[in-house]
């Protein structure tokens, strides 16, 4: 699910903490079932909470995985709401996002991490993303111990790069969650279910036709064929996903001691081929997905978190060939089965420890989160009887804190926070696996350019590199109108990173936003 | 609900589920097998058959599979299920060599597919093709710009070739990339339009050892036109006529003699994919035009439409097989001809050219070219493109 996205991005940008005030920080510790996948059990908090904020971003430097652009500039607004209405609690959100990438390359789909068969380029340009959100929940308690609930969720992208080759993304994305809960004294119990469907079209195109461009068509793990781009060459993409799944949230409160544990698992499946009629199909993929979020409480304030999640896909490329269709006289994709060609495993767990001590009901003066994560990453690349393999794996230490501050209507707030990280590599040529030799020999018309070294070098190098990270956030709330919990705040907040090896490359992410919060 | 002393356990059991996980997406690759009979050609049924490569070349992606025969001829090649063609080749001290091949099939998982190959015996050397440029280059404002094609043809023997009466064409289909040849199988072939032939009387143009001829397409000077920077103005031949209007040549360039008028206003290679071959008819050239009956036809299996001339394969002194890329790589010349395919790699309007592989430097310069009847290992792609323009005759 959207968690287990989270998390990849947290290791694939770093530890990076999410914008948050205080209020809705404090309403989510007090109910972990908040802002969860379960809406109904946002029947476990009363308190209503909306914000509307503006916000713009910068993240620039050399210490960047090879998809990410050299710059971003990023814009947005937002707007989120949790309130009860009667005997109904509802949430909705909105969201839009402005990004204008600088020097963007080898990416052909919002997240090459989905498949291993992308369309691609390696001329760096400009691109711009646009980005919506909206989603909706509603938790209806029917009875003293039965509470319903339902969440939708809907995402739109359109993408576009500004210099040939140039691709267009149009990226769409919708979530159906229902959810129950029973209650009964200080124990809860809730199921959901969800059903996801993405639908994501990328098309290429060139404007200046005076020199040759080269499209390549990956396989994963960078291997790759490579053809000269022209207007006969397939150079469109249809991916659609389609992910289902369900899970148990368990929460246990018997006094001082409460422990939550909320898990999910499902299934994505996932068909890639030609957008145009009768088309060539590209590799599917089918992934199974975990994950497990466990909080332990002693207290107001003390609590141990501890994320698990599991991501394992397996790729199939379709053995297919052209035949004329004897009805229609046309030429025809047919397909004839498929072949595992590609393994990839995600795992990611992350336990923190976070003491916080409260100023009033609704804020805190501090809290100190600690934590370690570790996250380990597989590929293999399968041609019979060749295999290729690479395990990557990041290990990172961080701490933050949070200091609050409140003098007549104003509210300061300093939360500086430090990671360290470093992993390490494993990666093998392409040998002969044992169970399979054969007495025919192997080999690539161009070994060079059939996997690429260099970009999967830097790909390794930002996965499993020594880095070091600090940062800074500080937010002023002006306590507009205490009867109406309307405030105003602003936020801003750096941070750097820097990759401790020879190279000493550095990355700096900025941060301003402003908003209302009522 | 149980204690929080009894699910705790349970808990941090699932927490340290992903490390019991490790490694359980362990796949079984998938293989397909290829049971492969080589039978001798007719004409030399005691060849060693453990010399002959059996190469299954991947379509899709630029992998292949290789392996020699047993005495028997009997081979099974393990492949990863796809798209492949096959190649037979071999080259034997004799002076000949001996190729066999089948065009594009599927490989399926967990099956056995099994081929019949009789051998194709062909003479090795003689008048070849040095260097083919067909994908042409750009004007200097960025057109692409195709008029300063060429073929170079070299004597790759150690005996006087006279050119007199050769001809030279190019195999239809005219791209690789158009989905079936309705004449693949067969043993005569179409020619895609127009047909030229080197003038004479006999022995005009004796082309010595290691020397090389230029037919220019436009022989004229292009280097104020295009990037490829090439003066075909002292080329050989010029394939030229006035009927033409859309041809050039310089006034000093003797013009090829257009034998067969096809279609068009000018005379142009496939910028991405020709099949060019130089041939002779074994009748001679004013008689094999002269029975149109035989030779003169639609392609196979149609009736109406555009008529072809025909040659037989085996009147083919040399041909090459370019083609756009593996994956659109139609066969056309028969594989006694040319085993396997070459293509430019970088694509074209790039200046590049196929040319042949040096096989040897004999003591006095000169030089032996590569000729296996195999495209895919005599020849070199994407070498800029570069004509001996040495004077022949006066």
């Amino acid at each position: 699910m959207k968690k287990v996205i989270l998390i990849t991005l947290g290791f694939l940008f770093g530890h990076m903490q999410e914008v948050a005030g205080q209020d809705l920080e404090r309403i989510m510790w007090e109910n972990p079932w908040q802002g969860g996948i379960v809406s109904a059990g946002m029947a476990f908090s009363d308190r209503d909470y909306s914000d509307i904020s503006l916000y713009t971003g910068y993240r620039t430097g050399e210490f960047r995985n090879v998809y990410d652009p050299a710059s971003v500039n990023s814009y947005g607004i937002s707007t989120r709401s949790y309130m009860k209405l009667g005997n109904t609690y509802l949430n909705g959100s909105f969201a839009y996002g402005y990004d204008h990438r600088k020097n963007q390359r080898w990416l052909g789909i919002l997240d090459p991490y989905r498949t291993p068969f992308m369309l691609a380029d390696s001329v760096a340009g400009n691109y711009v993303l646009e980005s919506y959100h909206m989603s909706a929940g509603m938790a209806i308690p029917v009875s003293g111990k039965w509470t319903l609930g339902w969440q939708l969720s809907y995402d739109a992208k359109n993408g576009a790069k500004y210099r040939d080759l140039r691709n267009k993304d149009t990226y769409m994305d919708f979530i159906i969650a229902p959810s129950v809960i029973y209650a009964h004294g200080p124990a809860r119990i809730g199921l959901h279910l969800y059903f996801r469907r993405i639908t994501e079209q990328t098309d290429y195109t060139q404007v200046e036709t005076s020199t040759n461009k080269v499209l390549f068509l990956f396989s994963g793990m960078w291997f790759n064929t490579q053809q000269v781009f022209t207007s006969s060459a397939p150079g469109t993409r249809l991916l659609r996903d389609h992910l289902y799944g369900g899970g148990i949230t368990l929460h246990y409160r018997p006094g001082k001691f409460s422990i939550y544990d909320h898990f999910s698992t499902g299934l994505r499946e996932q068909s890639q081929r030609e957008d145009v009629v009768r088309a060539r199909k590209y590799g599917d993929v089918r992934e199974w997905t975990w994950q497990n979020t466990l909080m332990l409480y002693y207290g107001p304030r003390h609590r141990i978190k501890a994320d698990v999640s599991w991501a394992g896909l397996r790729g199939f490329e379709p053995i297919q060939r052209q035949e004329l269709n004897q009805l229609s006289r046309l030429w025809e994709w047919v397909q004839y089965g498929t072949i595992p060609s590609f393994v990839q495993e995600r795992t990611c767990v992350d336990i923190n420890y976070s003491y916080r001590i409260a100023r009033d009901e609704n804020y805190d003066s501090w809290r100190i989160t600690a934590g370690v994560s570790r996250n380990l990453f597989r590929q293999q690349w399968i041609k019979y009887p060749l295999a290729v393999q690479r395990s990557l794996n990041l290990t990172q230490v961080y701490a933050q804190l949070a200091k609050s501050w409140s003098a007549k209507r104003w509210m300061f707030d300093l939360s500086p926070g430090i990671s360290y990280g470093a992993g390490q590599l494993e990666e093998t040529s392409p040998e002969e696996l044992q169970e399979t030799l054969t007495g025919n020999d192997m080999g690539f018309e161009n070994p060079e350019n059939f996997r690429l070294t260099e970009p999967s070098g830097m790909e390794n190098e930002f996965f499993t590199a020594k880095r070091i990270a600090a940062g800074i956030t500080i937010r002023s709330t002006f306590i507009a109108n205490r009867a109406k919990g309307l405030n105003l705040f602003a936020e801003a907040g750096y941070r750097y990173t820097r990759q401790l090896t020879a190279t000493n490359k550095v990355f700096h992410e900025a941060g301003l936003s402003i908003g209302l919060i009522f | 609900m149980k204690r929080p002393g009894k699910i705790l356990p349970v808990l941090f059991a699932a927490i340290l589920l992903p490390v019991l996980l490790q490694g359980c997406l362990e796949v079984e690759p998938a293989y397909s097998a290829l049971s492969v009979t080589v039978q001798p050609p007719d004409e030399q049924t005691g060849i060693d058959l453990t010399q002959v490569k059996i190469r299954a070349q991947g379509v899709d992606e630029p992998v292949f599979y290789e392996m020699y025969p047993d005495a028997s001829g009997k081979a099974r090649l393990e492949v990863s299920p796809g798209r492949y063609t096959m190649l037979l080749s071999a080259l034997y001290p004799e002076g000949f060599s001996v190729s066999a091949s089948y065009p594009e099939f599927l490989a399926l998982p967990m099956e056995t597919t099994d081929f019949t190959f009789t051998l194709d015996l062909a003479l090795s050397g003689g008048i070849i093709f040095r260097q083919i440029y067909y994908a042409g280059s750009k004007t200097f404002e960025g057109a692409n710009y195709t008029k300063d094609q060429f073929l170079e043809l070299y004597n790759n023997t150690d005996q006087v070739y006279y050119l007199d009466s050769l001809c030279v064409g190019a195999l239809a289909p005219a791209n690789s990339t158009v989905s079936n040849n309705p004449w693949m199988g067969s043993d005569t072939v179409g020619l895609f339009q127009m047909t030229w032939m080197i003038p004479g009387h006999g022995t005009d143009y004796p082309l010595a050892p290691g020397q090389s001829v230029v037919l220019a397409l436009n022989a004229i000077d292009h280097t104020a036109r295009a990037t490829s920077g090439l003066d075909l103005s002292h080329a050989h031949f010029g394939f030229y006529d006035e009927e033409l209007p859309n041809h050039e040549k310089h006034p000093d360039v003797p013009a090829l003699k257009r034998i067969f008028a096809g279609q068009g206003t000018a005379y142009s290679m496939s910028v991405h994919s020709p099949a060019p071959v130089i041939f002779r008819p074994v009748m001679g050239v004013a008689r094999w035009l002269a029975d149109v009956e035989s030779w003169q036809n639609y392609q196979p299996g149609s009736t109406s439409g555009m008529k072809y001339m025909h040659i037989h394969r085996s009147w083919i002194l040399d041909g090459v097989e370019c083609v756009q890329n593996p994956a659109n790589a139609l066969k056309r010349q028969p594989t006694s001809v040319d085993a396997g395919f070459i293509w430019l790699q970088q694509g074209p309007n790039l200046g590049n050219a196929v040319v042949r592989k040096v096989q040897e430097v004999l003591p006095g310069g000169r030089i032996v070219y590569s000729d296996t009847n195999n495209s895919s290992a005599d020849f070199l792609s994407d070498v800029p493109a570069e004509p001996i323009l040495k004077p022949l005759w006066p």
